[in-house]
Parts: C-alpha cells; sequence; structure tokens
C-alpha cells in the first residue's frame, strides 16, 4: 500500500532541487523549513546518510551488495544522532557545514572488524571527483505521521519577494507568530538552483548562530 | 513519440503567492497526455519539459490564447497584471512589457522591481531599489532586515568573486561548489566582512580580498549609511587584522597550518608582510613566535618586495623547522608544501629536506609532500 512519506535532513539544508537550468520565478525557488528537534521522537526512520543515492546505487564503490540500507539504521534511538555527530565531527558546527576535515582517521575511529563503522568513514571522507554531493554525509530523518507545522516549525527561509514590506504571501502571514521567523533570502531570477541553496545554508547558519546553536 | 506529441501548450502561470501582479511559473500540457509540465531551460532556451508531481487542484492563472513550444524554442516568460497575463518567448519583449513599471512600483513593490530590473542585468536601480527594501524590512523586524542585508552582502561577495575568477574555470567551478562556504555579512559597526573556514578556502586571498573591497563600494551605494568602505580601512592596516586574519585563519584546526597560510598571506602582500606577521595572534606558541620572529626581521630590514620578503622566509624556514615540536615536523612540511609550494625557494627548500632526510618522523609524510609539489609543479608555465 502507497504511504505518504516526509524527507527531511537534521540541521542541514542538504535537499537539491532537480536540474541545473535557471530558475527565474521564486514558484521554482527552493524554500527551507526549519523544524524543531523535538519532532524527532516523532519520526519513522533515520539513517546516517541520504537513502535516495542509495537506492541509486551512487554509494557502490564503499558499500558491498551484501551490505543492506537497513544496517545503518539508527531509528530505535534518536539520541545516537548526536552520538554520531560528536563522533565523527567532534563539534556539532562541523556536521551543520559539513567541514569534513575535522573527522578523525579510521584507525581512531573504530577496529578493522567493524565493518559498517568503516564503511561509513569511507564514504563521508573520500574525496573523489565523481563522489556523490554533501547529501552523503546528511543525516536523513523520515515521517510517516503528519506533521503540524503550528506546532513544530521554527524557522522558514524564502525568496525575497514573497515576503517583505510591501507584500506578505499569505500562506506565510498564516504561520508567522512568536515561534516562527521568516527568513528573506534575495532571490535574484536567472541563476542555476545550486545558487539559492547556497543562500538558504548561509541563513541557516546565522539562525543557528542567533540561537546559540553553534 | 510524434511530432504532436513533442509539442506542448502553455495553459496558464503558477505563483507561490497571490499577489495581483508579478511573474508567473508557466504550466504546460502535452497532446495524448495527462498532467502538467514544468520547462526546464539552460541559456534561455527550453531543453525539456518534466512532468509536474502535483494533485490535480493545482490553482493556475489560465491562458486565454493557445500558444505551443516544442524543446529547442526560446524560454516562455509569464506574467501577470491584474487580470490580464502576457506571455512571451522572448526576454526583450518581456522586458519592454514591464518598461516602466519600476517607478512606479519601487514604492509599492520594491522587491518585484529589483527582479524586473535584474532582468535587464543593469546594476544602478537594484541599488537603490534594495535600500528601499531594507527600509521595509526595518520596519517589519529586526530580523528580517538582518537577514536580507546579510543576504544582500553574499549576493555581492559572491558576484565579486566570480568575475575575478572569469579566467579560470577550474578554480570557479571549485568556488560555485563550495560557495556558502564563502560567507559575507555585516560587522557590528556595519563593516563588510568574510567569514570562511581557511581549510575550505580553494581560491586565492587575494581575490577574496580585492572581491571585499569591490563588493563593499558597490554596496556602499546601497547602503551609504551601513558601511565602513573596507578599502579605505587597508590604507591603515586595520583591514589587513579585521578581515584576513581574524576571519580567514581563525578556525584552522593546526598551528602549522595557520602559520603557512599567514606566510603565504605576507608572500602575497610584500608591502604589508612586516605588519602581518607582527601583529598576527595565534594561540599557539610556536606560531606566534615564528610570525613575530620573521615579521620583526621584515621590519628591521625595511623589506618590501616580494622577492626580498620570500628571501627573508627562506632564509628562516629551517628556524621554523628546528623549532618546531619533533613530532609535528612532518606536518609542517606538508602544509609548507601545500599552501607554499608555489614559490620556488619554499618548494627548493622542501625537495631538499626530502631527498636529505632519514628521520622515521619524516619519512610517512614523504609522499604527501611530493604529492603537493608535483601538483605545483604541474600548474608551474612552462
Amino acid at each position: 500500500m502507497k504511504s505518504d512519506t516526509l524527507y527531511t535532513f537534521y540541521g542541514r539544508a542538504a535537499y537539491r532541487v532537480a536540474g541545473d537550468g535557471a530558475i527565474r520565478l521564486e514558484g521554482a525557488c527552493p524554500i527551507c523549513f526549519v523544524l524543531n528537534s523535538e519532532l524527532l521522537k516523532r519520526s519513522n526512520k533515520i539513517h546516517p546518510f541520504d537513502t535516495g543515492a542509495y537506492h541509486r546505487r551512487l554509494y557502490k564503490h564503499v558499500f558491498a551488495d551484501e551490505i543492506g540500507m537497513s544496517d545503518f539504521e539508527i531509528s530505535d534511538d534518536w539520541g545516537l544522532i548526536n552520538t554520531l555527530v560528536s563522533t565523527f565531527y567532534g563539534e556539532t558546527e562541523n556536521y551543520f557545514f559539513g567541514n569534513t576535515s575535522s573527522i578523525p582517521s579510521a584507525s581512531e575511529l573504530c577496529t578493522p572488524d567493524e565493518m559498517h563503522v568503516r564503511a561509513y568513514h569511507e564514504l563521508i571522507t573520500s574525496s573523489g571527483r565523481n563522489e556523490p554531493d554533501d547529501r552523503v554525509m546528511s543525516i536523513e530523518v523520515t515521517f510517516s505521521d503528519p506533521i503540524l507545522l503550528a506546532e513544530s516549525l521554527r524557522a522558514i527561509i524564502v525568496p525575497h519577494t514573497i515576503w517583505n514590506g510591501s507584500h506578505k504571501t499569505s500562506w506565510l502571514q498564516e504561520i508567522e507568530d512568536d515561534t516562527t521567523e521568516i527568513v528573506p533570502y534575495e532571490f535574484h531570477p536567472g541563476r542555476a538552483p545550486d545558487y539559492y541553496m547556497a543562500h538558504i545554508e548561509t541563513q541557516l547558519r546565522d539562525l543557528y548562530a542567533k540561537w546559540g546553536l553553534m | 513519440m510524434s511530432s504532436a506529441e513533442k509539442t506542448y501548450r502553455i495553459i496558464g502561470g503558477w505563483t507561490a503567492d497571490e499577489s495581483s501582479q508579478g511573474f508567473l511559473v508557466p504550466i504546460f500540457k502535452r497532446n495524448g497526455s495527462d498532467g502538467f509540465f514544468l520547462q526546464i531551460c539552460k541559456d534561455s532556451l527550453i531543453v525539456e519539459f518534466r512532468r509536474l508531481e502535483v494533485d490535480s487542484d493545482l490553482k493556475i492563472f489560465p491562458v486565454t490564447s493557445t500558444y505551443f513550444v516544442t524543446e529547442g524554442d526560446s524560454q516562455m516568460f509569464c506574467y501577470h497584471l491584474g487580470k490580464m497575463l502576457f506571455l512571451s518567448g522572448s526576454r526583450e519583449q518581456m522586458l519592454d512589457f514591464v518598461d516602466g513599471q519600476t517607478d512606479h512600483l519601487a514604492d509599492r513593490n520594491p522587491a518585484l522591481a529589483v527582479q524586473i530590473e535584474n532582468l535587464r542585468t543593469e546594476d544602478s536601480n537594484v541599488t537603490k531599489l534594495r535600500k528601499r527594501i531594507l527600509e521595509q524590512y526595518s520596519s517589519m523586524s529586526m530580523d528580517a532586515s538582518y537577514a536580507y542585508k546579510n543576504s544582500v552582502a553574499r549576493e555581492v561577495g559572491w558576484e565579486k568573486i566570480e568575475k575575478r575568477l572569469a579566467s579560470d574555470e577550474e578554480l570557479l567551478t571549485k568556488f560555485r561548489e563550495h560557495r556558502s562556504d564563502y560567507d559575507f555579512h555585516f560587522g557590528e559597526r556595519g563593516e563588510l566582512k568574510i567569514r570562511i573556514h581557511s581549510e575550505r578556502n580553494t581560491i586565492p586571498t587575494e581575490v577574496l580580498e580585492s572581491a571585499l573591497i569591490d563588493a563593499s563600494i558597490s554596496l556602499d551605494s546601497t547602503f551609504d549609511e551601513l558601511i565602513d568602505v573596507a578599502g579605505e580601512e587597508i590604507q591603515h592596516g586595520e583591514y589587513v587584522d579585521d578581515f584576513l586574519i581574524h576571519h580567514v585563519f581563525d578556525k584552522a584546526p593546526r598551528q602549522e597550518t595557520r602559520l603557512a597560510l599567514v606566510l603565504k598571506m605576507a608572500i602575497e602582500r610584500p608591502k604589508h608582510a612586516g605588519i602581518i606577521l607582527s601583529q598576527y595572534e595565534d594561540d599557539a606558541m610556536y606560531a606566534n613566535q615564528m610570525a613575530r620572529t620573521l615579521g620583526n626581521f621584515i621590519i628591521r630590514r625595511g623589506l618590501s618586495s616580494q622577492k626580498q620578503v620570500l628571501r627573508a622566509v627562506e632564509d628562516h624556514l629551517p628556524l621554523f623547522f628546528n623549532k618546531s615540536f619533533y613530532k609535528s615536523r612532518g606536518v609542517l612540511l606538508v602544509e609548507l608544501a601545500k599552501h607554499l609550494g608555489n614559490f620556488e625557494e619554499v618548494y627548493e627548500f622542501l625537495k631538499w629536506k626530502v631527498g636529505e632526510s632519514e628521520s622515521k618522523m619524516l619519512i610517512p609524510f614523504f609522499d604527501e609532500i611530493e604529492y603537493h609539489l608535483r601538483t605545483w609543479s604541474e600548474r608551474r608555465p612552462n
């Protein structure tokens, strides 16, 4: 039976808009929803990487066919996310920034027989030219139950043309309250999708800094 | 697929908001197929139509006339003004249509006016309009105003870096992949700053520096009440301290890396080399002492050309090596090779060190040192 699943990334704006053509309209622009971490308790599944890329066999250079995706699932204990981040990245900031240079060597982290940890280490530190993008080290959290934005949304990052002093989009007005920030980024038509993603990432970092998360 | 099936009919436009005026996402349908399609464009041409996965109740601003396009045609623009919808496959035609509206929109909807002016790819009006938008955000909330202001700082900063890298495709690609690491923002005094993790910086420091100065000048006409022009500060040496040392290098995890980077900065700015090195403050004693020793040497001798500074660095390399903790010497050589291997004097020192040393502490690092030296050597012009 087909069921709806919400895919999110923990702490990182790692989603990528498909295609490399220019975006000229805010309707096609990426928007980032920043959800409260309390929601983790209601998550369905948690994986330490983008499972979409796993399904497309983009990790086949590291993971043997016998290693299943579920072997990496850390859904049972959502506190494992913090353990994973502190073990591999030290500071949370390094994870947010996608800074893999802080990751200790494999021999410092695990013994040779801990094959899954080794494989994961290799996956996120491999610096080859044809590696998947930074989604590879973004922790993926999925939800199978509906989420109420009114309870869970801490901020939303949007093109400035739909949220400014002379024009406030009605659906954003409904969201705006004391607990939800609406953060505009300057939208220039005609840039590639990754350009707007870069804007979102930097705005997200400012938010984290303001909230004292780094 | 028959030719009829390759033809798409525009059925209307969709927008993320409900404003009475602005650009819409053109929505297409294909003969013989259900569902909606989007145009995927490159260089102003439609290269593909992609099926839009949405509910059937997508609210579309309908088109009354019939307009067909296929792959390879010009990108379609869709703009609505009240109940009127304007379609065009030409940017110039679209500009003709919206021409004259930006003056009217400047007060009522400067955000849309900025979009239109950007289609025109001219800067002059954009700067004025940004200021207007900022004033409006200021009246809304400090947070929105702060976010927008920093977003503009990044926009201009990134653009200036791209312009300087235009002739180097490899560096430009690297920059584009890691653009968000180059975080331009405003400081407490309104000055423009850049924050970059040194490990992730792949472009020359002088490019960052000139981009910062140029971006400040560009923004100055927009946010003139907010900005100290960084380009003026460099005259007094404060700029170097404020921007480069504290914001470019403070996050390098190893002191050997920081030392190599500050040496690189000094070599690339020989006129300021003495000040850069003598004022450099590092939490680690070794990097601090080495930089100051060389800085004071350069100041005492009045060295100001790159050749002179390089010679001074070359003379101090044995000191840097000998004073380094013996377990860290290999790392020091690797960092010197990585960041300074393009300078002949440093290159030769490292080649000699790799050739003559039989230290068990150093040998494990030789492969990496030689890799960096080889990389620099290959990049040198013949």
